[in-house]
């Protein structure tokens, strides 16, 4: 397997399943979210505030994912040891 | 800028726009003040700034992308560069401590670190680390990869399908810059409540 085919399955997969698992945990949050609007629509301020810094939240995780595959793609520390 | 509409803000409003800006500041405040409480009149001005600065970095690049590009400009969106988000987001904590040393003094601002226990303390410097890490890595990597999203959709197909992925880039833009000014009252907000209430 050329290290080309690698690091493109080295990126690729990952970034799915975090962005996979991270939507999961979204869709939690947000039906969690909209029930507590819809109970209580006098706090819908505060609700929303909270939804968004935690979506902030999970979604950095996915951004980790991100930066470590676009290392891995356009600066790879690696492609020198085993020669392209 | 920010501290001019501030300043106008504080007169009593004599024309229509001034009286927008009133109510647009009175807004911002009120939100402010959910995080700071009192405070949040004087720490405002800076974090207003930075959001504004952040959106109209992130926003330029969807704007005028396409003019830099036809008039040969060498110039990227500057939030889709590591260097400038982590100079933002670097810039940002220092403010953040040395706003906090300002207001409560060094002895207060030193407690910080060896709370609740002494032995607290390793975590409590990684946690303001990681902080900077975050806040840096959540920004540069939000637009730049909304940028290759878009770059992949122009190479497949140049006519008008990337255009809707722009209009989320923008939109994108605006939940970024203001998740970055609200990380910031929240980082602030959390320093005063551990180290400037209780202890008075």
């Amino acid at each position: 397997m050329s290290s080309l085919v690698a690091t493109i399955l080295a990126v690729s997969f990952p970034l799915g399943l975090a962005a996979g698992l991270a939507a999961i945990g979204m869709g939690m949050l947000a039906s969690k979210a909209v029930e507590g609007v819809a109970r209580q629509p006098d706090a819908t301020g505060d609700i929303n505030r909270m939804l968004l810094l935690a979506l902030a939240f999970i979604e950095s995780l996915v951004i980790y994912v991100l930066a470590i595959s676009l290392v891995l793609l356009f600066a790879n520390p690696f492609i020198k040891l085993i020669g392209g | 800028m920010v501290f001019m509409l501030m300043n106008t803000a504080k007169k009593e409003p004599t024309s229509t726009s001034s009286a927008v800006l009133h109510i647009i500041w009175d807004w911002i405040v009120d939100y402010g003040k959910s995080f700071l409480g009192e405070y949040a009149e004087e720490a405002m001005p800076f974090l207003t700034t930075v959001f504004i600065f952040i959106l109209t970095s992130n926003w330029i690049g969807d704007l005028f992308g396409t003019v830099f590009e036809a008039l040969d400009i060498p110039f990227r969106t500057p939030t889709a560069n590591i260097s400038v988000t982590a100079g933002l987001a670097i810039g940002m904590l220092l403010w953040i401590h040395s706003w906090f040393i300002r207001h409560f003094g060094v002895k207060k601002y030193l407690k910080i670190y060896f709370a609740p226990m002494w032995w607290m303390f390793p975590l409590n410097i990684l946690e303001h680390l990681t902080r900077v890490v975050s806040l840096s890595l959540r920004l540069y990597g939000n637009v730049s990869g909304e940028h290759l999203v878009v770059a992949i959709l122009a190479l497949l197909a140049p006519f008008a399908l990337p255009v809707p992925m722009i209009a989320l880039s923008l939109f994108t833009g605006f939940i970024q810059a203001y998740i970055f000014f609200t990380l910031g009252l929240v980082y602030l907000g959390a320093m005063i409540e551990e180290g400037g209430a209780h202890n008075e």
